[in-house]
């Protein structure tokens, strides 16, 4: 069986920072999608959210998250998709690590994913986090818009989209 | 304004450009909803510690040593 993993685009955040990283006209030529993501967000705050929507669709998401803080272990539901993104409060020129794979984004079924993601600092706070999430939708996914919920992703963040062939 | 990057897949095109109007009022949704869970995940972290200090100081009054409460809540 061959499996391929083809980088489709990677944009990097140049000077001044930007609000998001939107993919348009995303090939339908693919099995799966992996988006990868190296954040970091301007907000004074122990940690901010990287968050992502499917075809500029906010809606019909549904989450089920496991978290570590550093000092706890949590859990929470959610209706959106999002994973860790390192804050201004952290560690200089640290950024977050995130993935999110979406098997079957050309399929006419509800799109699942997973989102991992982890945070770095060099204290305590540490946040990581482990997402099932489903898009109760049966459109296929044609554009994926990636932001730091709100806040402004700083110089250097990467997203980068890769397209994944099954044999 | 806020700028917002927007790459064509097709083309291998990025550009940058202004937030619309529309954009820009789910960004602050995105900010307040946002705001709210954390505020909701550090409120539930400060109670589960808060839980985890009561526990550890009945079981120390109790007469454990800290290294049998430390392998109790391993």
């Amino acid at each position: 069986m061959t499996i391929a993993m083809q980088p489709i685009y990677t944009q990097t955040v140049g000077a001044g920072g930007t609000t998001g990283v939107n993919f348009l006209n995303i090939p339908q030529t693919f099995t799966d999608l992996q988006i990868v993501v190296s954040m970091r967000t301007a907000f004074a705050a122990n940690y901010q959210y990287i968050q992502v929507f499917f075809n500029n669709n906010g809606s019909n998401y549904s989450a089920t998250s496991l978290n570590g803080s550093g000092t706890a272990v949590f859990t929470n539901r959610n209706t959106q998709i999002e994973a860790g993104a390192v804050s201004a409060t952290a560690t200089s020129n640290t950024f977050s690590s995130v993935s999110i794979y979406i098997p079957n984004y050309t399929s006419a079924n509800f799109k699942s994913y997973i989102a991992d993601g982890v945070t770095e600092n060099n204290a305590t706070a540490g946040y990581q986090s482990l997402t099932a999430g489903l898009w109760r939708d049966t459109s296929a996914i044609n554009r994926i818009d990636v932001s730091g919920a709100g806040q402004t992703i700083v110089q250097n963040s990467t997203v980068t989209l890769y397209g994944i062939t099954k044999g | 304004m806020s700028k917002v990057i927007e790459v064509d897949c097709s083309t291998g095109i990025s550009t940058e450009r202004d937030m619309t109007e529309a954009e820009l009022a789910a960004q602050a949704a995105m900010q307040a909803q946002a705001e709210k869970q954390r505020e909701e995940e550090e409120e539930a972290q400060v109670a589960a510690d808060a839980l985890k200090a009561s526990a550890t100081a009945k079981l120390s009054a109790l007469g454990l040593t800290a290294d049998e409460i430390a392998a109790l809540t391993k």
